[in-house]
């Protein structure tokens, strides 16, 4: 059985192979060190194959913040055995090497999953899908442990265009209110907010900021240090814009505010606003726009 | 027609806008229409109502002897000198913020609304003990500001803290407009302060020296049918009182002999 964590880097990919622990906190632990140690230092995408592993919510979370405490790494999807056959040709079958410095216990499907799952029970008469690749060789039925909907969560296939961004998010806060001078919206999460944001007003979040309406106030984007978090507004006007660790203001005395939808984000370690059509990928309806 | 008692804080969060010079005169084009009208100063320790509404030589006892249970609620009611069914209760000025609470507050505006249609309650500046004390006992709130992006910075703040306790609807006032500075783009625009604010337009008041004079001597310009500023003070009262009033065009009136030359084309 496999255990640990091994890092493979494929193109610009990193590719992380949970094993089968039943130590999931050991594992992450595991995770950590091997991104600190073994990762590279530029801007990569991470895939993770968790195998015949079923995630909690919980357990979700916790690899995307281990994820995300590197903030060259953005954590794009995670597949496990089932989706083998819509797996790119590129993807390896496993890693090359192996956790072998301190094999930790294995997985039973007793006792063992449900110490370390705290998901909720199955409610009666819900239709439980068990493929075959995913099912535990053991005397007992499927753990009542394992809720069914992590099955969908987990459908992110690795995408055939890298250029398309996925951010693997659940944690999203839509507020349909007008944010006034002195109110503070922070959010672990990503942001959406339908109605303006006062000057004095300010939104703080560790994901990416989306303002349906008018953007006069403070927008930090990216607040746990992520460089690569952006800020969207039908209207930017901010006094503030902060991304990350870096902090930029409008240029002195410029009053001019060009109509439409603006994104915000960093580019080459300078915060850049584009235009919304420029900010979406090429192959929209159109064409290309020129410089 | 008699309305139900209703009890209105004019608030700004910034200072020197207009509340209190607000308060007199609509509480002057109230009264002066036949409401029985009572003005709260809720400024202790910096009281101005009473010298806004010349009744400053009148005062005996205050809001905080009220509470304090020194005196009855109707020993410390100023009657006006000029018009029929207006009163005041003034501020304390030698106490501070501190001498009143919130629940006193409520207890006194309640009271208050046993005798009267209207209760203007003048709050001070800023968002501390004062603010909160104001606003304890209003079913309504009243914003007062200048077209000054700090004024409509300050103003934001407070209809945000009004909300959060539970005063919703509040209404704008826009004081000591200048018409030109605004066609030459030196001032904000109306449109623009009720975009950010986004909160319902109770009226618009032009600068006016006359305002000046007005406080110093004590005599409210909604009185005096001459001056735009009083004009615009008692269009307020008749919205107040469910009238639907058209907003004034504030284009100076220039005189004769400006509008002369101008037509001879020499301005």
């Amino acid at each position: 059985m496999r255990s640990g964590v091994a890092l493979r880097e494929s193109r610009d990919k990193v590719l992380v192979f949970l094993g089968d622990d039943a130590d999931f906190d050991r594992l992450l632990q595991r995770l950590r060190q091997k991104l600190a140690d073994g990762a590279p230092k530029r801007r990569a995408e991470v895939m993770i194959d968790i195998g015949k592993r079923i995630l909690t919510e919980r357990e979700l979370t916790e690899i995307q913040r281990v994820v995300g405490e590197r903030p060259n790494l953005r954590l794009v999807s995670i597949v496990d055995s089932i989706d083998m056959a819509s797996k790119p040709a590129w993807w390896p079958e496993s890693a090359d090497e192996w956790d072998e410095d301190e094999p930790m216990a294995e997985a039973t499907a007793t006792g063992d999953v449900t110490s370390v799952c705290e998901a909720e029970p199955v409610p009666q008469g819900r239709e439980y899908v068990v493929s075959e690749a995913n099912y535990r060789p053991a005397e007992e039925p499927p753990q009542a442990s394992q809720s069914i909907w992590q099955r969908r969560q987990l459908d992110l296939k690795p995408l055939a265009s890298s250029d398309t961004q996925v951010t693997l998010s659940h944690n999203a806060c839509l507020l349909k209110t007008t944010v006034r001078s002195g109110q503070s919206v922070a959010f672990d999460g990503d942001v959406v907010i339908i109605g303006d944001v006062n000057p004095g007003g300010e939104i703080l979040a560790t994901g990416d900021i989306v303002v349906m309406g008018t953007l006069r106030g403070v927008a930090h984007a990216g607040a746990s240090g992520n460089r690569q978090a952006m800020v969207a507004a039908m209207r930017l006007v901010p006094t503030q814009l902060r991304i990350g660790d870096i902090v930029a203001r409008p240029p002195d005395g410029s009053r001019e505010h060009p109509e439409g939808a603006e994104v915000a984000r960093i580019r080459d370690d300078v915060l850049t606003i584009e235009k919304l059509d420029r900010y979406l990928p090429s192959g929209r309806k159109g064409g290309e726009r020129g410089e | 027609m008699v309305s139900k008692p209703v009890s209105y804080v004019i608030t700004s969060g910034k200072g020197g806008v207009g509340k209190t010079t607000t308060v007199s005169n609509i509480g002057c084009a109230l009264a002066s229409c036949g409401m029985k009208v009572v003005l709260i100063d809720a400024d202790i320790g910096l009281r101005n109502l009473d010298v806004a509404m010349g009744l400053e030589n009148r005062v005996v006892y205050d809001l905080v002897d009220v509470v304090e249970g020194v005196c009855r609620l109707k020993q410390a009611l100023v009657k006006d000198k000029r018009v029929e069914s207006l009163y005041l209760l003034p501020a304390a000025q030698t106490r501070d913020k501190s001498a009143v609470n919130p629940l006193q507050m409520k207890e006194l505006v309640d009271r208050l609304k046993e005798e009267f249609q209207y209760v203007l309650i003048d709050c001070p500046a800023g968002i501390e003990q004062g603010f909160r004390n104001s606003i304890a006992g209003a079913d309504r709130a009243i914003i007062v500001t200048t077209p000054e992006i700090a004024s409509v910075r300050d103003a934001d703040r407070v209809i945000g803290l009004l909300e959060a306790s539970g005063k919703h609807n509040p209404q704008l006032i826009v004081n000591r407009v200048r018409p030109k500075m605004v066609k030459k783009g030196d001032m904000m625009d109306t449109s623009d302060i009720v975009e950010i604010l986004a909160i319902e337009l109770l009226g618009v008041v032009p600068e006016d020296e006359q305002i000046i004079v007005s406080t110093n001597k004590g005599e409210p310009l909604s009185l005096k049918t001459s001056t735009l500023a009083g004009a615009a003070f008692r269009n307020i009262a008749q919205r107040m009182m469910g009238k639907n009033v058209p907003f004034m065009n504030l284009e100076v009136d220039e005189g004769f002999f400006a509008r002369f030359f101008k037509a001879i084309g020499l301005r």
